[in-house]
């Protein structure tokens, strides 16, 4: 079954209400889900599969340590707390040119890339690193809404569950040529003309998250709604 | 500048009482769409009418612009009078749409002929732009077959008692169901302006039914059956059916309300800097005036506060008609049309004052068209994430006062709550107190967000001064309405400034501010959760439309068309 992204960040959006997730968080975590999906990223699959790790267990606050810019999240998603990581370093960057900081302990980091799309515009460069599932290095950079994906040179040290973000507001940031993958304005209108095509058990898991929101129609309403009285004229 | 005191001003159009009382202009998107029509030369083609004799079966429009084609394609079929309703969660109607990007091929109309007719239960693809159904009036639908049948031209005082053949229950867009995402959608075809192909489609719809009655009429008594003419023809609309629905549109999408407002005011600025109004252009005015009053006077509801207003409007109307009529024949040269407007503010009720504005911006298509072109915004919403805490106590007490002023523990004021509901996914209104359900409560009482933020942060001295970000990492609770309140603080009507939680909210008039500016008329209210509105009353139909009639059409009376 294919759905438009309007479907998909409404139904991820439920889901998230659902299961905890305050007013405004919720739209973020939605738009995270819905952008990897839209870019075959697989955000709706991602989330279903950790859905038990935070339902009802919303914890987007974030503990200053003492190790300057990272955060341990300890093992919790990124996408309670990825919101609030991102706009501390944006906030950083009104004072300084570059910010590099080591996220650890993070279980689901390709959900920092949707934040750093959407901050593109606000900031010249932006580049993230992690290990995927098969332990190989994936970077990410992102500049104008353009993403480039490819294996990461071994330029960096991270461990595994840790993500290397970097973020420079210099307009001549030394960017690596990497690019198995590009997203782009002209991709993202390509997913769109071909609809978004998230796994069937997957969705049904969401779907059922998102239920969870609704509220039968009392009475009253029925009475006074759309219709209600005279609808037969 | 239109007012001495902006500030002032702005806050007092976004409550309900004055949204619940405005009326549709040339900015408005059904008047938009039909100048963009004419001004392109768009041709609206009836290339597939396969309906039996009793109006059953399918029709296909084309509408050719100069760089795309748009089909909307039109199912038509028997269904029994108790399953006729207006009610969203209905599952049955006599007409379903489509609006479709290119022609229809063969394989395509299998598809849509399997789905359309379902509406939500259906799937759509990104190809298809808009989804709508409509019934058959129960009231005017078989009059007129028989009349037309019967070789006679129906009344047309029957006519306008009710004012449409069909009402649409829902027209659906913008992702929905499958359909095209606007972001798309603004990218591959014309319809780069909101609702613009939701108001193609409506017109559109308008034509089929009239080819619907014509068509039974026919088949019915083929020797003596007539065809409308065109003054009752013109005279008639699309209904619509409106429930909660579109309300919570205006707080989920606030940038864009910001936007359709500001383009309206923005036109009424750039009129009022004219000097000395042209005798000529006033006279047109006071026309225009009388126009509206014979509208107000045509126009039937059964509900009492409706009539009411509509009443009271009369009333101030005619004084407003009068006031300037003794203007016109003065001496003196009337300086500014802000003298007209200031007038009207201050001596009648907010519709009136609402005509006067929509009238004078009626005579100044140069300045009102090209700001009409314009009412698309991004609907990004961001946090400043440098702002300190304290800056955003100031934007609360300046912008939010109506808010933090508000006693949400007198339960009146929390009485109501938003929900979706379980059995149409639509928005609905439930009472706090007495029934199940506020535990999911939607997020729209801003007010009431902005209140709890408020209390929370201006006894805790020490984070006054951390920036926001640094707020958000402790309290990431209060992201959605810092980021909101960030946000519209340049948006001067992106916010409404009313508790849509209290008892005495009257829903309605989010969805006449709504209505407005897409062109709906003659308003009916049904309670005080749902209204009907026609669509293009008055407009003229495809094989009439020209520049000479594209803009007459608004508050169309009986005796519009002669």
């Amino acid at each position: 079954m294919s759905y438009s992204f309007y479907e998909v960040y409404t139904i991820a959006l439920r889901a998230c209400g659902s299961m905890g997730f305050p007013y405004g968080a919720d739209e973020d975590a939605a738009f995270m889900i819905a952008w990897l999906e839209l870019n075959n990223l697989q955000g709706i699959r991602l989330f279903a599969r950790s859905i038990d790790d935070f339902n009802n267990k919303y914890d987007g606050k974030i503990v200053f340590n003492n190790k300057g810019n990272d955060f341990n999240l300890k093992n919790t998603s990124v996408l309670m707390k990825g919101p609030g990581i991102i706009d501390y370093y944006e906030s950083l960057l009104k004072n300084q040119n570059i910010i590099e900081a080591t996220i650890s302990n993070c279980i689901d980091p390709i959900f920092f890339l949707p934040l750093l799309y959407k901050t593109s515009p606000k900031i010249c460069f932006s580049r993230m690193i992690h290990f995927n599932s098969d332990m190989k290095m994936i970077s990410y950079q992102i500049k104008n809404k353009i993403i480039q994906i490819g294996l990461s040179s071994s330029e960096f040290t991270i461990e595994k569950n840790q993500v290397k973000i970097i973020l420079s507001n210099q307009e001549n940031f030394h960017s690596s040529k990497i690019c198995d993958q590009e997203i782009s304005p002209e991709s993202i209108q390509h997913n769109l003309e071909n609809a978004l095509k998230p796994r069937t058990v997957d969705w049904e898991k969401i779907k059922i998250l998102a239920q969870r929101t609704y509220v039968p129609e009392s009475e009253e309403s029925r009475v006074k709604g759309a219709g209600g009285g005279d609808d037969n004229d | 500048m239109l007012h001495k005191s902006p500030s002032k001003t702005y806050s007092t159009h976004m409550t309900l009482d004055r949204m619940g009382s405005r009326y549709p202009s040339r900015l408005s998107f059904s008047r938009s769409i039909l100048r963009t029509m004419v001004k392109e030369n768009w041709t609206i083609n009836r290339v597939k009418f396969n309906l039996d004799k009793k109006g059953y079966g399918i029709a296909i429009y084309e509408v050719a612009t100069p760089n795309q084609v748009y089909s909307l394609v039109c199912f038509s079929q028997y269904i029994a009078d108790e399953d006729r309703s207006d009610r969203v969660i209905a599952e049955k109607w006599d007409t379903t749409y489509s609006l479709h990007i290119g022609t229809i091929s063969a394989k395509d109309l299998v598809r849509l002929k399997k789905n359309v007719p379902l509406q939500e239960a259906g799937r759509n693809s990104p190809n298809e732009l808009v989804i709508s159904r409509a019934n058959k009036s129960v009231r005017l639908f078989k009059k007129v077959v028989q009349c037309l049948s019967e070789g006679i031209q129906p009344d047309i005082k029957d006519i306008n008692a009710v004012g449409y053949l069909l009402r649409t229950t829902a027209v659906y867009g913008s992702g929905k169901f499958g359909l095209s995402d606007y972001a798309r959608t603004k990218f591959v075809t014309h319809f780069d302006q909101p609702f613009r192909a939701e108001m193609l489609a409506v017109y559109i719809i308008r034509e089929f039914s009239v080819d619907l009655i014509e068509h039974i009429a026919y088949h019915n008594n083929p020797l003596k059956a007539v065809k409308l003419e065109n003054h009752i023809k013109q005279h008639l609309g699309i209904g619509n059916s409106t429930g909660l629905g579109m309300a919570p549109f205006i707080i989920k999408h606030p940038k864009l309300i910001h936007k359709w407002m500001n383009q309206f005011q923005k036109t009424l600025e750039k009129i009022n800097e004219i000097k000395n109004i042209d005798p000529l252009q006033f006279n047109e005015f006071i026309n225009l005036l009388h126009k509206a009053q014979t509208y107000l006077n045509e126009v039937l509801t059964s509900d009492k506060y409706q009539k009411n207003k509509n009443y009271s409007t009369l009333v101030d109307l005619k004084k407003m008609i009068k006031f300037c009529n003794n203007l016109s024949q003065s001496k003196n040269q009337i300086q500014s049309w802000y003298e007209i407007i200031d007038y009207a503010e201050k001596n009648f009720n907010f519709d009136t004052q609402e005509i006067v504005r929509v009238q004078i911006v009626e005579l100044f298509p140069s300045i009102a068209d090209p700001l009409a072109e314009d009412m698309s915004d991004s609907e990004e919403m961001y946090i400043d994430t440098s702002q300190t805490v304290l800056s955003i106590i100031d934007l609360i007490r300046n912008k939010y006062a109506w808010a933090i002023n508000t006693d949400f523990n007198n339960e009146n004021n929390l009485f109501l709550f938003w929900y979706i509901s379980e059995e149409k996914l639509e928005p609905r209104l439930g009472e706090r107190y007495n029934e199940k359900g506020a535990e999911l409560e939607e997020p729209l009482g801003i007010g009431k967000m902005v209140y709890d933020l408020y209390n929370f942060i201006i006894n805790r001295s020490e984070m006054h001064k951390f920036t926001i970000a640094e707020f958000l990492l402790r309290f990431p609770q209060y992201r959605g309405v810092i980021r909101r309140i960030q946000t519209l603080s340049n948006c001067v009507y992106g916010e409404l400034n009313d508790n849509i939680l209290a008892r005495n909210t009257l829903s309605i008039n989010m969805l006449r501010f709504k209505l407005s500016f897409f062109g709906a008329s003659r308003y009916d209210p049904k309670s005080d959760r749902w209204l009907r509105v026609s669509f293009f009353a008055g407009a003229p139909f495809y094989n009439k439309l020209s520049s000479k009639n594209v803009e007459n059409w608004g508050f169309a009376t009986m005796n519009s068309y002669q």
